[in-house]
């Protein structure tokens, strides 16, 4: 019974491939290129896996993987190898792949492990997953170098620390957490720069475990991208309530909001 | 009298419970508090049983002639100047200038890293650094006495460093504590420490001169100019009230700042060197509408944005859509032999909503952007590839110059390819074929 159904499939996957190999609704007739996100990189990723070139993880994100895949295809189908997939490229993958955007984008949706190679039966290329639903659509890939818990433990000091500045003064409050991390004179990780004893108000009173909203994490990605307002500042203070006299004679580069950044 | 005996049974049980809650929660704040000082208290004795630990080290390695006993040796006095530093991190010195004794310690790991990882069998120690070597052991010598002081007033008069810790954080001149004032006395003696025994090198003094951003051409900005600096990179008309101020005197370049509300309403800044109004950094904060354009289509962009504000020898290196957005690097290609430089990069960052620019970060293509001579490399392509490991397949190939760990700008080959299942970029010296870098991509 299962070997029919399992050969009904693939006379339906042929059809289907029949059918819909030549429509143009194929791909955004958008140009993808590595670093891309989304929809397209979907269908190229299953594409190029379908004729056997890409083994790794369908997952819409356009890595190193896909790029060596795509190129071994357009080597060997005699199209420029420029790692793009652009119109020639998209139109000759097309016509020789298949794409049943049902069935891949169900199992992502569904968190399921999943391939999807031509030939083999689809429901032995599916191995459930627990049920939980794959990263969301648009997962932000962090920048290189920062984990996901960096960038939250960073997010929670910026946001403890500077919520009621501009969104700037956010950006440089996250800029001097990391250029403390690259300084000599500090501790060399994120968290042991937060956590310094007396280095942050907002960690001494407990103000750090406050839930940050968006912003404070977009100012910490922007800081990690290298935006830094402070211009190089490892410190800085509100001249209206700052007591200590010390901070007062560090070099002053300049003022965002209510705090004064210095080397 | 029946109520009158239930409402004291019930005061008195009232009366019970709160005086034990009391206490329990009296004792749960001690046992807090005793824990946190004996974190503090051991991170403090800690540091300074490692100091006594890196002076003998930095001694044995005196003692030592071989290179092979030598470099375990300085290896050794690397991992304490690590270990003290972190300890130091643990202490509430945040609001005490401590930072020139890590600035110190940090010199001592680097010159001992840097000096262990070279084959030290053909290129013993030098006399410079022997003598150096000398001095540092003298000098952590006077260090470790000035800790043991302050070390004997600690056990002495039973100093808490919660009360320490009290005291700093109201930030008030504190005098007349011994312990704070040993702190600050040692930092003094390091400062003089590090002057005296690290000059700068040739290649820190260039650095640091990158740094101030010196080398830029051009004359000084007026308010007015950079005004219409900004007016001009960021596409703004005469209506938009854009406001300007100074850098302070504390910066090691002279900037103007500007921000300014765009028509819908957004905050937008821009930071521009006074001399010659080279952009600095440029940032729009704004949500995200829906995508329309391709990563692709956002490279064409950031790259025409480039070419119109004068930045034409650069080209696009990578580039990653996040969150309705395309975060492009550009590096400088230098023509016509076709070297790559990898630190001259600009970051563009375009919404995908719009196309429109919405980020820009110059300083490192600014301050890296010295006038360099670029030579020949003596190694061929297929020499370098020679050096790479047998299983690692090579798909890319072109010249890059980098800085390698030791700070110094190379002239490299540079390979992209593959190993099993992951990508990596390896940097082969142009020169002698060291392998000077390997990155996971």
């Amino acid at each position: 019974m299962t070997k029919k159904c399992g050969l009904f499939l693939i006379i339906v996957m042929l059809a289907h491939g029949l059918f819909f190999t030549d429509e143009s609704h194929a791909f955004s007739g958008q140009v993808v290129q590595r670093g891309a996100y989304g929809d397209d990189v979907i269908e190229l990723q299953s594409r190029l896996q379908y004729i056997g070139y890409y083994e790794g993880k369908i997952d819409g994100d356009f890595g190193w993987g896909t790029y060596w895949a795509l190129r071994n295809f357009q080597q060997d189908y005699g199209l420029d190898i420029d790692g793009l997939a652009g119109d020639t490229t998209r139109q000759k993958l097309v016509s020789v792949s298949d794409y049943d955007e049902n069935y891949v984008r169900s199992n992502i949706e569904k968190g399921n492990k999943f391939t999807y190679y031509g030939g083999v039966p689809l429901d032995q290329q599916v191995k459930k997953g627990d049920g939980k639903a794959a990263p969301p659509q648009n997962a932000p890939e962090y920048p290189p170098g920062y984990s996901e818990t960096d960038i939250q433990l960073m997010a929670n000091a910026v946001y403890g620390e500077a919520r009621g500045e501009p969104y700037i003064g956010q950006v440089a409050v996250a800029a001097v957490i990391l250029n403390r991390i690259e300084d000599d004179e500090f501790p060399n990780t994120a968290s042991g720069v937060i956590f310094e004893p007396l280095a942050f108000t907002a960690v001494a009173d407990g103000q750090i475990w406050l839930t940050p909203n968006e912003q404070a994490k977009r100012a910490v990605i922007d800081a990690i991208n290298g935006w830094d307002p402070s211009e190089n500042a490892l410190y800085y203070f509100n001249p209206d309530t700052a007591t200590s006299g010390w901070i007062w004679t560090r070099p002053q580069i300049k003022q965002i909001g209510e705090h004064i950044f210095c080397l | 009298m029946m109520k009158r005996t239930i409402l004291l049974s019930v005061l008195f049980v009232g009366l019970f419970a709160a005086v034990s809650w009391g206490a329990y929660q009296k004792t749960e704040k001690d046992t807090l508090k005793s824990h946190m000082e004996n974190e503090y208290q051991r991170s403090f004795h800690e540091i300074s049983y490692q100091m006594d630990l890196l002076h003998d080290q930095i001694g044995s390695s005196l003692a030592m002639n071989a290179g092979r006993n030598l470099t375990p040796a300085l290896t050794e006095v690397w991992r304490l100047t690590s270990l003290i530093h972190s300890d130091i991190g643990r202490l509430p010195l945040g609001m005490l200038p401590f930072n020139e004794m890590e600035g110190f310690l940090n010199q001592i790991g680097n010159f001992s890293y840097q000096t262990a990882v070279r084959d030290l069998e053909s290129k013993p120690l030098s006399k410079d650094e022997y003598a150096k070597l000398e001095t540092l052991y003298s000098q952590s010598a006077d260090l470790q006495n000035e800790l043991r002081d302050i070390q004997s007033k600690v056990l002495a008069d039973n100093v808490e460093w919660m009360d320490l810790e009290g005291l700093l954080a109201t930030g008030d001149e504190i005098k007349n504590n011994s312990v704070i004032d040993g702190f600050k006395k040692m930092d003094n003696t390091a400062k003089g420490y590090a002057v005296e025994t690290f000059v700068k090198t040739d290649q820190e003094t260039a650095d640091q001169r990158r740094k101030q951003l010196t080398h830029l051409k051009g004359d000084d900005l007026t308010e007015e100019q950079a005004v219409k600096k900004v007016r001009e990179f960021a596409g703004l008309d005469e209506k938009v009230k854009i406001n300007i101020s100074k850098s302070l005197d504390g910066s090691d370049y002279p900037f103007y700042s500007a921000d300014w509300q765009t028509a819908d309403g957004h905050s937008a800044n821009m930071d521009l060197t006074q001399k010659g109004g080279y952009p600095l950094f440029y940032l729009l904060n704004r949500d995200i509408g829906n995508e329309k354009l391709s990563l692709y289509d956002a490279g064409e962009k950031g790259a025409a944005f480039l070419k119109k504000h004068g930045f034409d020898d650069v080209i696009l290196e990578n580039s990653r859509q996040n969150d309705g957005m395309a975060m492009l690097t550009f590096i400088r290609l230098i023509e016509p032999q076709q070297v790559y430089v990898n630190s001259d990069s600009i970051h563009v960052k375009i919404a995908l909503d719009t196309g429109e620019v919405v980020g820009f970060l110059g300083v490192d293509y600014l301050q890296n952007g010295e006038e360099r001579e670029v030579g020949e490399p003596a190694l061929s392509e297929s020499e370098a590839i020679e050096m790479l490991h047998s299983n690692f397949k090579v798909e890319e190939s072109r010249l890059a110059i980098i800085r390698n760990e030791m700070g110094d700008e190379v002239l490299c080959r540079e390979f992209i390819g593959t190993l099993g299942e992951d990508t990596y970029r390896i940097f082969i010296n142009g020169q002698d074929g060291q392998e000077e870098k390997v990155e996971k991509l």
